[in-house]
């Protein structure tokens, strides 16, 4: 059940009442459980019946995950040090199954067997045929980034099964992230949760905006993307450029609208989960771009593979390396198909450019700030069309294609470009005021002004939105 | 707590206001529109009056030509064809015409992917959801998607996505006929492509088939004549006609199929594989009325 669906937002507000008319602890009968806390139970069941509304039997994975990383990080904690490797090794391999399996195994199996078949051998392994389970990546990779946690002792082992088992589920992140850490999460779920008014007005507001993302802008330039990508041959090269750039805007409005969505639902809970995205298309350079793009997967990535590689404290070369796998990893999370690896490829060696060129920490200003987004957010464009086609061979003929001919896009549908317009316009104003004028515009902090943007907004969503619960595209990593 | 939910509460009868005032000007400009596709929507649902009346997809808004079958049978047509939609959108509007008027004659034309086969039914409603003041279509559109008796209650959502085209519109003023000409050529590459080499033989949804049934069933009880029409495709198209022919059999209702017909081997008739150009759509109708006149007295 996801964040745009009529659904959820039939069942949100009872959760949200349930929720808050709950104690938060109730002193236990026993000494061992001082005290229970029925927010946290009814968090867990809430998380679960909702991620079993899509497919029930896969919670049973779930589960394996939660408990096989709580013993795991109980049982490393105990072990003395020369032995903890082989441990974190069999534990952090376990946990992996599922994921490899549900996500990897056909592209695995049909790449071997392709290369087989090159070679003249064919021996044929069945593919299998099942769904991935929805959000598979992002929890296992919270699962694992707190079993590394503790065997890299920044975290302890946590002695609640009760609040590990929330951690991994908690429903607002559960589907697409963000990719929380334990040591900002679990403090959270430990505390005492009383509402504050500011926290749950701040998390309205990031639901209203993420909608607006999604809806309107996303689920709307879609429309017109998946008509060009589908029978991009039979359009001029400068409708592929259009559709190319509109994809960027519309994965943007669709990831950060849905990462916003989680911070608010997250938020009228109680809890701050981290932000996902910081306006991520002025970036001046790949290496800022992922600063502020899917900043809890670049976080993690950084973390517990860049870093435990040798990070940049190694010769350049070897610094280079650790970048081009760290984006190599990342390429393989988003999903198994070639695409998605070039995609990696190209922002991993953009920024081993850059930082040889020494531009990954250069500050720029005036014109030439101007231009190094432009061309930051043609190159991030560029891949991002490796990422959505499906075949390489699609991709390449794709870039060759946009190339082809002069002239002025094709609009396809007025009524749908004006939509795009308008919600373009109100995206980058946005934006380019809390970018670049934060102190401009100060009468748009008048409280009349805001609560009129806020009921616009509101019915822009109604009027002009895709309300049609289109899925979203990070729901399938 | 309590300060939070006061404020909700304001927003959302601010948001209810404004709902409601723009529903109320969407409502005045539908009505008041003389042409374009609102006006045309609105027309046919509303105020039709005319003899024969013309349901399809696309397909029926750019190959059937109102005038020409005036001018033939001398009895009055308005062609309701609306692109990418079928049954589940033309027995909502059947719903709204009939509690109107009766006309003698029906000419529905079939399109096997939006009135036979299984697709996602939900986006055939849209352009029902404006009309949902009234209670036939109300329950119609609710009895599809129940969520829908929520949803409809904001005027807003109704007019979702409709709204510049409504405004939009407000520039059409010339009264529309229905029918939608299109004057280019299908392209090399659909042209080469070996007959029926794009074949369609897809399992029939279920409810797609009960409201074809109950269109034909209810136009009948009215004493009001329909006949289904497949109207001409380029060759290289090739669907499964067994569903519809299986109901025009059963309700004793004809069925004129002219999905290969001489038609489909001219280029020259067609925009692309699916849609005649005027041309080809004058050709048709000559057809047609031929075909039309042998089967219906009132015709002749």
């Amino acid at each position: 059940m996801t964040f745009n669906s009529f659904t959820f937002w039939l069942v949100f507000p009872c959760i949200f009442f349930i929720y808050w008319l709950l104690p938060d602890r109730i002193l236990g009968k026993s000494q061992r459980t001082h005290y229970v806390r029925p927010r946290n139970w009814f968090l867990i069941l809430s998380s679960y019946l909702l991620y079993a509304n899509w497919k029930p039997a896969y919670t049973l994975i779930l589960i394996a995950i939660t408990l096989l990383t709580y013993f795991g990080a109980r049982y490393i904690e105990t072990k003395v040090e020369h032995r903890k490797k082989g441990i974190i090794f069999s534990f952090a391999t376990l946990t992996l199954v599922p994921l490899l399996i549900f996500k990897y195994y056909n592209f695995v199996n049909e790449s071997v067997w392709s290369l087989l078949s090159s070679c003249g051998l064919r021996y044929e392994l069945h593919g299998l045929n099942w769904a991935i389970p929805v959000g598979i990546s992002f929890y296992t990779f919270q699962a694992l980034g707190y079993l590394f946690d503790v065997y890299y002792k920044k975290e302890k082992a946590e002695k609640s099964f009760v609040d590990y088992a929330l951690f991994v589920c908690f429903f607002p992140q559960i589907f697409s992230g963000p990719i929380s850490k334990a040591g900002e999460l679990l403090p959270q779920i430990k505390e005492k949760r009383v509402f504050k008014y500011e926290q749950g007005v701040q998390g309205l507001k990031f639901l209203l905006w993420g909608m607006f993302l999604k809806l309107v802008l996303a689920d709307r330039l879609g429309l017109y993307v998946d008509k060009v990508v589908a029978d991009y041959a039979m359009y001029s090269g400068p409708t592929c450029v259009l559709s190319a750039i509109f994809y960027s805007l519309q994965i943007y409005g669709d990831f950060a609208g849905y990462s916003l969505m989680a911070v608010g639902v997250a938020k009228l809970m109680g809890f701050d989960l981290i932000n996902n995205f910081k306006r991520p298309y002025f970036s001046v350079s790949i290496t800022d771009f992922w600063r502020r793009w899917h900043i809890s997967l670049s976080r993690w990535l950084k973390d517990y593979v860049y870093i435990p590689m040798g990070g940049s404290r190694c010769s350049k070369l070897r610094n280079y390396w650790n970048i081009f796998v760290t984006f190599l990893v990342s390429g393989i999370w988003h999903g198994a198909n070639w695409t998605y690896i070039v995609w990696g490829i190209i922002h991993g060696v953009a920024q081993i450019i850059e930082k040889a060129l020494g531009l990954n920490n250069k500050e720029s200003k005036g014109i030439w700030r101007f231009v190094r987004i432009v061309v930051t957010f043609a190159i991030v464009t560029l891949a991002w069309v490796f990422f959505r086609m499906p075949t390489l061979v699609d991709a390449v003929a794709y870039v060759g294609h946009s190339f082809s001919g002069f002239g002025m896009p094709e609009v396809l549908s007025v009524t749908n470009f004006a939509i795009y317009v308008m919600a373009i316009a109100i995206v980058l104003f946005k934006e380019s005021r809390e970018e670049f004028f934060p102190m401009k515009f100060r009468f748009l902090n008048n409280h009349y002004v805001r609560w009129t943007e806020y009921v616009v907004i509101f019915c822009l969503i109604l009027l002009c939105g895709a309300l049609d619960s289109g899925s979203f595209i990070y729901g399938s990593f | 707590m309590k300060k939070f939910l006061k404020n909700i509460a304001i927003f959302f009868a601010i948001v209810a206001v404004v709902d409601f005032s723009i529903g109320k000007l969407f409502h005045y400009l539908q009505a008041n529109m003389a042409g374009g596709r609102t006006g045309a929507e609105y027309y046919i649902c509303e105020r039709a009056t005319e003899d024969v009346i013309i349901m399809g997809s696309s397909r029926a808004s750019h190959h059937y030509i109102p005038e020409r079958i005036s001018e033939d049978l001398g009895i009055s047509c308005f062609n309701g064809g609306q692109d990418g939609n079928g049954i589940i959108l033309q027995y909502g509007r059947w719903k709204m015409m009939s509690k109107r008027y009766t006309p003698k004659l029906v000419i529905y034309d079939v399109t096997p992917d939006f009135d036979l086969f299984e697709n996602d039914n939900e986006r055939y409603i849209d352009r029902l959801k404006p009309y949902c003041y009234n209670p036939e279509v109300r329950d119609y559109v609710c009895s599809l998607y129940p969520e829908e008796k929520l949803k409809l209650f904001s005027k807003l959502y109704r007019n979702n996505y409709k709204f510049l085209e409504t405004l939009s519109d407000i520039l059409h003023n010339g009264k529309t006929t229905g029918y939608i000409p299109l004057y280019g050529k299908i392209r090399d590459e659909v042209v080469n492509a070996p007959e029926n080499s794009e074949r369609h033989y897809e399992s029939p949804d279920r409810e797609k088939c009960i409201y074809l049934k109950s269109l034909a069933e209810e136009i009948k009880e009215k004493g009001c004549e329909l006949v289904f029409v497949v109207s001409p495709y380029w060759k290289s198209l090739d669907y499964d006609y067994s569903a519809i022919e299986s109901i025009a059999k059963e309700l004793n209702v004809p069925l004129l199929n002219y999905s290969k017909c001489p038609l489909s081997y001219n280029r020259e008739y067609f925009e692309d594989s699916v849609h005649l150009n005027d041309k080809g759509a004058n050709v048709f109708m000559g057809m047609l009325l031929n075909d039309l006149r042998q089967l219906f007295a009132f015709c002749g």
